[in-house]
């Protein structure tokens, strides 16, 4: 059989679930560190995490049926459990469409990638605390 | 009118000059919006370039475009001594601010006593910068590289642009800083024995071009997803969200390295490094790719600003390793895979005691 692990498609997924661990770890620091203050930075982060992790989920799935893994669909093998639990829980998340800042306002919902950047690079670099809303310098 | 104040650069004091460049910009943004496809690229070159000699300022970085120098500026700014980031913070956001060098350490400029001597050349990209972040090595001290930052309004220098020594991309014109005995503050020395500087630097330089060449692009494609109103297809969200997760990876990677909690000692650390490069490059390339699906033309126009931002993201791909290098760098060389149980768990156990 062909060694496939080092194709690209199987290491842009390993790629992918490494940042939605990544992604996983830095959600848990925050809220073991008390990071848990309602603010628009932390709705934002939430969402993207989120909606990553559905995306890593699926680029999986995309990927077992791209290598046309035959025992992911056969009813009675154990691995079908695994591929079934994985399709029935990106089909309970929420859909790619309603990406949005939760925090928006509803005519503005799209995340300022500008302020998000700088918002950290002044908590970090200068000290200061990170404000309740990313408003637009 | 473009051609003439080429043949005439005029040289003028920094406040003149940036007064004038400013006007000049009002000026030429007609052409940038309507007529740019119509005007010679070599002529466009030369006219902008003609800007930023009167300025007194050079551009310097790979991948900054000319509306995202806040990436540049933020890097700037955390590599800054005080009081750079006294200056940068108390500047008017939208000012031109800040590009670097990503060259390796040069012996063409050197630093002894923090006086510079030396010349550098850069491919310059178009883009204006205030300040240079240079590699420098301090031949006595075991030929180790220190980096530099200083303010081109306050720095003695000359600048060249020749045409002569193409480098790469069509997209512009190289030059050359010469400095000639400065001596900088000591404050915007960084580097030598400061560990956690000299981390900092080789960490985030590339880490920072690249963000912005991506962020950059991303903004032309989403911006075009826009105006032809598909930005809400599933591929356009996809992409949305890896250059989020690079973002939101690079801003927790800088916040470690100046917090000093960046330990090179451990596997954990060499992973991470790993990945996160390559999920870097990863976005970078779905960017890419999403402008190719989309056919955004003005992409492909050899002469357009677009082309620019463009053409510096498939660059910067094009020169960083490929993805089927990906390794555990940290492990032994026969076993490069990566343990993912362990790296959870080991993060986990961190995190909770």
């Amino acid at each position: 059989m062909r060694n496939l692990h080092n194709d690209f498609s199987v290491i842009k997924a390993k790629l992918d679930v490494f940042s939605s661990m990544s992604n996983w770890l830095n959600m848990m620091r925050m809220i073991v560190d008390g990071d848990t203050t309602a603010s628009e930075h932390w709705w934002v982060k939430k969402e993207y995490y989120y909606l990553f992790g559905k995306k890593t989920l699926i680029s999986i799935l995309d990927l077992s049926r791209n290598l046309c893994v035959q025992h992911h669909i056969l009813n009675d093998s154990p691995d079908s459990k695994v591929f079934r639990h994985a399709i029935s829980f990106a089909s309970h998340m929420r859909r790619f469409e309603h990406l949005q800042n939760p925090w928006g306002e509803n005519t503005d919902k799209e995340v300022d990638l500008e302020s998000f950047v700088d918002i950290h690079i002044n908590n970090f670099v200068n000290g200061i605390n990170f404000p309740n809303t990313m408003t637009k310098f | 009118m473009i051609e003439s104040l080429y043949d005439n650069p005029i040289d003028v004091g920094y406040t003149e000059g940036d007064q004038l460049s400013s006007e000049l910009l009002r000026t030429i943004e007609p052409y940038f919006n309507e007529d740019i496809l119509t005007i010679d690229g070599d002529v466009m070159v030369r006219w902008l370039y003609n800007l930023m000699y009167i300025a007194r300022r050079v551009d310097l970085g790979l991948a900054h475009s000319i509306q995202h120098n806040h990436i540049a500026k933020n890097y700037v700014m955390m590599a800054s001594g005080s009081a750079l980031k006294d200056k940068i913070n108390n500047s008017a956001y939208h000012e031109t601010i800040g590009a670097h060098a990503t060259l390796k350490p040069s012996d063409n400029i050197t630093m002894q006593d923090n006086v510079l001597n030396g010349s550098k050349h850069w491919l310059t990209n178009l883009t204006v910068a205030n300040y240079v972040a240079l590699n420098i090595i301090e031949p006595y001290k075991n030929h180790t590289s220190s980096k530099v930052i200083f303010d081109l309004d306050k720095t003695p220098h000359t600048i060249y642009d020749s045409y002569d020594g193409i480098i790469g991309m069509k997209s512009a014109k190289p030059s050359t800083v010469i400095v000639d005995n400065y001596k900088i503050p000591k404050n915007d020395v960084l580097g030598g024995d400061k560990t956690s500087n000299r981390s900092f630097f080789e960490e985030c330089s590339f880490f920072t071009n690249l963000i912005g060449a991506m962020i950059s692009l991303f903004d032309e494609v989403y911006q075009f997803t826009k105006d032809n109103d598909c930005s809400r297809d599933y591929n356009v969200i996809k992409v949305k969200l890896d250059v989020f997760t690079s973002v939101n990876i690079w801003i927790n990677r800088m916040e470690q390295i100046s917090n000093n909690i960046d330990d090179k000692t451990s596997e954990d650390w060499w992973v991470k490094k790993e990945f996160h490069y390559l999920f870097a490059k990863k976005s970078l390339v779905s960017v890419i790719n999403l402008s190719r699906e989309l056919c955004i033309q003005s992409h492909l126009v050899s002469n357009g600003e677009s082309s620019r931002v463009y053409r510096n993201a498939v660059t910067f791909a094009s020169h960083m390793r490929r993805f089927d290098q990906l390794e555990n760098l940290w492990d032994r060389p026969e076993d490069k895979e990566i343990n993912f149980d362990s790296f959870i768990n080991d993060n986990v156990e961190r995190i909770c005691n």
